[in-house]
């Protein structure tokens, strides 16, 4: 399976700091100052259920996003990722995992920007490669389970397919104990 | 042979693939057809066989639009930061970069949609765009950050649904609009559905609107009175009218045309106070040819059809109009169209039953006031799902879709003000239909109220956009949200619309207070301001504009409009409308009134006012860039030249997949088509049948010699005769390869041909 398009969401364990408008001002630093090639941010505080902040990239985009009414970051990797589907999965993680922890660092967020990485969520954001089955699941199950093994350090790990049919495959990821977002980059680079 | 390639790469990714694999024969065979043919024209882009002109106009026409950005720059607020796209010098349009996300419009005839398709709308706003899907003023549904790679999956998705993008910009019919309460309106003449719908599949790829110099917008209204059609301001309306005719009531038109807004609005002019419905088709018809034929085409400012009506008068426009009908062919499509508008006809999903006696919420009560109204159908309402700024998100379309399928079924449509109805509600049913909205956040009170504003993409997305509309709509909406309990009555009726150029595509010009966006220079520094348009009429069809009173800072809108509204409240006589206390209190008054909030302060003192509004760089104009919102204007010679490179591929790819028959006889019919290409910058009725555009090919182009080679003379027109006589079957592979080469160069002296005569003109 040729999936390039996979997305990750972390939770916040308080709203409190995740601010829309910090957000969308530390996402317009991020256009100049970064390698990856990003285009805009869009403002989207206005709707419900969905992104609230976007910022528009070529390979990736990042949101705080609102998604299913959880509060959370949120990376959608669009393609030009190399290797099998299990490098793929993997170096879109550790992208994203840099990507919160560079958030998590910025100065705009007073060090308060607290995720909650005891759980991720995935998604095959492709409903042609990686329909919303069972099926699917039993592809990718194992090769998660490789992955954030390695990360949660194997620490009760839980993996729940979401088999809604209207919704992309989606896979709720939960471990026993957290782990900052350092160790768990460390685990997987 | 030149066009040697790798037929593997056309349908690009494994997922795309994979869509065509599964969605093939699933669709319209027309739109499979034309949805291939730009795939492979996208191909030939990348390998530099088309121009960038052509193929911008290409992708305009399925609707794949440009976007802010797209040129490969970005302001950052100090200075202009290039964005390095992967794709290096690859463009898709002149100066647009070809991996530069872009807008993908997708047309909604007469806004209707169905819950299917709401689906599936939401699963390609998720994986193709933003998670957002947006509601335009000319009810189509727009997709942003959109990958061009991703566009023929895109489609693909959208035709197997039965929604197709084809001229959805560009230079041509774009969408058909009408009343998104026609069929259930207390105060329709008759329903316009059918109408509208059968003006959309006229017009979809209909010849005669291949060669426009610009856009062309049509719309359709039950009643004069009501603004919901927003006729006059359309290149054409029809307005529903009955009429007695040898005693027979007969329905039919008031038909009008040359109205658009944009720098230089105009009012569309009476065509005819009655034409019978058999008639409104081939008068359409009548009205592309000459708006083909004698519309501006080189100056773009001179381009609409409002310009060529103005220039002539409406009595010589109607009366060239009424010559061109009368030498119409007679086009069966004409009736057929129209024979059934009963198919149209909507049944409610459940049966009426009186509401139960409810104790409603003060949020209930301020949805019913302004989000319900009663149908013409005893017992059934329309309501109204207020969208803020247009936009809905994948989750919410898809909640909504199911609760259309809960209450009415099918009869869900977009508006021009942004919003989406659901009609045929038993009265019943408004409570739990009111708490399931409500569950899904779309419950919003605010349905043709002041907080329902309407705004264009301005410079969050648009090339063309000078300031924030969005960003101001955004902020106007939240303040006014916080006030809307206390808000006088009258103020609360009031309409804001705004845009973020003098364009119009936020209609500032029919709304009671309306803004465009505009820049004034202050020292050093570009300052982000609004123009206020006062006075627009929005009932009536929109029967007259508003006229420009001050240019304000952005910052200080939120300001005028509380002013505009304690004004109105204290100066109202009894229950003097706005547009006729504007009147009175005089354009003078007001502006003296307002004077102070057009002060701008220094820099130094606050600096907030040199930030637009949802912005957080210093304010530049410098990323404003060539809009795309017509494209160039490229001629039918173009295009069937165009066509003819695409069929010349197409008999690469058979010849390569070893159908020999088959490649020998798409070579062929790639000469016909660029010898008709040429022929129709001279008479663009030619034929479609390959002999009879060969014997015209012949005595315009052979007889003349203006096809000949000043070295080669007649031998490259002779390699389209020959194959005529030779045919297409049995002929060796070396013969097909030859034939192939031949029409290789017989395609390129067409171009060269071409290339003369325009030199020569
Ligand atoms: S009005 Fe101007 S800014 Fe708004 S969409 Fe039209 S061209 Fe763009």
């Amino acid at each position: 399976m040729n999936l390039q398009k996979i997305n990750w969401k972390i939770y916040f364990k308080s709203a409190v700091a995740a601010k829309p408008d910090i957000f969308f001002k530390v996402f317009n630093t991020w256009i100049p100052d970064s390698p990856e090639i990003f285009v805009d941010v869009a403002d989207y505080r206005h709707v419900h259920d969905g992104p609230l902040v976007l910022l528009a990239g070529h390979y990736v985009d990042y949101a705080l996003d609102h998604t299913d009414r959880r509060l959370g970051f949120l990376s959608g990797q669009k393609g030009g990722i190399q290797g099998d589907l299990a490098e793929r999965i993997q170096s879109s993680l550790l992208e994203f995992l840099k990507a919160a922890q560079r958030l998590e660092k910025d100065p705009a967020f007073g060090g308060k920007l607290d995720f909650a990485t005891n759980e991720l969520l995935f998604i095959a954001n492709d409903r042609a490669l990686a329909p919303n089955t069972s099926a699917t699941f039993s592809e990718i199950k194992p090769i998660l389970y490789k992955i954030l093994s390695r990360i949660f350090e194997s620490k009760e790990l839980n993996m729940e397919h979401l088999p809604n049919p209207k919704q992309r495959f989606s896979v709720k990821i939960t471990c026993k104990q957290e782990s900052d977002l350092k160790q768990m980059i460390d685990r997987l680079s | 042979m030149a066009n040697h390639v790798d037929i593997k790469e056309v349908s690009g990714s494994e997922s795309a693939k994979s869509w065509k694999k599964k969605l093939t024969g699933l669709m319209p065979a027309d739109w499979e057809k034309e949805i291939d043919e730009f795939e492979t024209e996208m191909f030939l882009k990348k390998q530099g066989k088309i121009e960038d002109k052509i193929f911008a106009e290409t992708r305009l026409r399925r609707g794949v639009y440009g976007q802010r950005y797209d040129n490969g720059k970005r302001h950052d607020g100090r200075e202009d930061r290039p964005i390095h796209f992967p794709c290096g010098e690859l463009t898709k349009g002149p100066a647009t970069v070809w991996d530069a996300p872009g807008m993908q419009r997708i047309k909604i005839p007469w806004g209707g949609f169905i819950p299917e398709q709401m689906d599936l709308l939401a699963d390609l706003a998720e994986e193709y765009s933003d998670s957002i899907c947006h509601v335009t003023t000319r009810q189509d549904i727009q997709l942003h950050y959109v990958h061009i790679e991703d566009t023929p999956s895109l489609f693909r998705r959208l035709a197997a649904v039965g929604i197709t993008t084809r001229e959805a910009c560009g230079n041509s019919v774009r969408n058909v609009t009408a009343c998104p309460i026609a069929g259930v309106c207390n105060e329709e003449s008759f329903d316009v559905t059918p109408y509208a719908d059968a003006m959309f599949l006229y017009a979809l790829a209909h010849p005669d609107i291949q060669d426009f110099g610009r856009k062309f917008k049509i719309a359709f209204s039950g009643c004069k009175n009501n603004p919901c059609g927003l006729v006059t301001i359309h290149d054409m309306g029809y307005i529903a009218a009955k009429k007695m005719v040898n005693g027979v009531e007969k329905k039919g038109f008031e038909m009008v045309v040359g109205g658009g807004l944009g720098a230089l609005p105009y009012q569309a002019k009476l065509f005819s106070d009655f034409i019978p419905v058999e008639e409104m088709l081939p008068l359409a018809q009548a009205v592309w040819r000459i708006y083909a034929r004698y519309g501006e085409k080189k100056k773009r400012n001179r381009s609409r059809i409002k310009f060529l009506v103005a220039d002539w008068g409406i009595e010589k426009f109607r009366q060239m109009v009424l010559e061109e009908r009368a030498k119409l062919p007679v086009d069966p499509r004409w009736n057929e169209l129209i024979s059934h508008p009963e198919k149209y006809g909507e049944r409610p999903l459940k049966d009426t039953k009186k509401l139960a006696a409810v104790r409603p919420s003060a949020d209930y009560k301020q949805w019913i006031t302004h989000n319900v109204s009663p149908q013409n159908q005893k017992g059934y309402y329309l309501a109204i799902v207020s969208l803020p700024l247009g936009d809905i998100t994948a989750n919410q379309l898809r909640d909504l879709a199911a609760i259309a399928r809960k209450y009415i079924r099918d009869t869900v449509r977009t508006t021009v003000e942004q919003n989406i109805v659901l009609r045929w509600v038993a009265e019943a049913d408004l409570p739990a239909l009111y708490d399931d909205l409500k569950k899904t956040d779309l419950a919003d009170p605010f349905a043709g109220t002041i907080v329902d504003i309407t705004s264009c993409p301005g410079t969050d997305t648009c090339k063309l956009g000078v300031a924030s509309s969005r960003g101001l709509a955004g902020e106007l909406r939240q303040r006014l949200v916080e006030k809307s309990v206390q808000m006088n009555e009258a103020v609360k009726n009031l309409h804001i619309k705004i845009s973020g150029c003098f364009n119009s595509c936020g209609q500032h010009h029919v709304a009671d207070i309306g803004f465009y966006g505009i820049s004034r220079k202050v020292g050093n520094y570009v300052v982000p301001h609004f123009q206020l348009m006062i006075g627009g009429q929005w009932t009536e069809n929109a029967a007259s504009y508003g006229m420009a009173v001050a240019g304000i800072p952005s910052k200080n809108i939120p300001a005028v409009v509380d002013r505009l509204g304690e004004i109105y409240v204290k100066g109202r006589q009894g229950d003097e409308k706005f547009q006729t206390f504007i009147q009175r209190l005089g354009k003078i008054r007001l502006k003296k009134a307002l004077d102070d909030l057009t002060v701008i302060p220094s820099h130094d003192e606050n600096p907030s006012f040199y930030v637009d509004w949802g912005d957080v760089r210093e304010f530049t104009t410098s990323d404003i860039g060539k809009g795309e919102c017509a494209g160039e204007v490229v001629s039918l010679v173009d295009f069937g030249l165009k066509s003819a490179d695409r069929e010349l591929f197409e008999a690469i790819v058979q010849f390569e997949a070893g159908n020999l028959d088959g490649a020998a006889a798409q070579a062929y019919h790639a000469m016909v088509t660029a010898a008709q290409g040429l022929i129709k910058g001279q008479n663009p009725d030619v034929s479609n049948q390959a002999d009879k555009i060969i014997t015209e090919f012949k005595t315009r182009f052979c007889d003349t010699e203006i096809f000949y080679d000043r070295f080669a003379r007649d031998q490259f027109a002779n390699y389209l005769f020959r194959a005529q006589s030779e045919g297409f079957g049995s002929l060796n592979k070396e013969k097909v390869r030859q034939r192939i080469e031949e029409a290789q160069l017989f395609i390129d002296a067409a171009y060269n041909c071409h290339a003369r005569m325009s030199m020569e003109a």
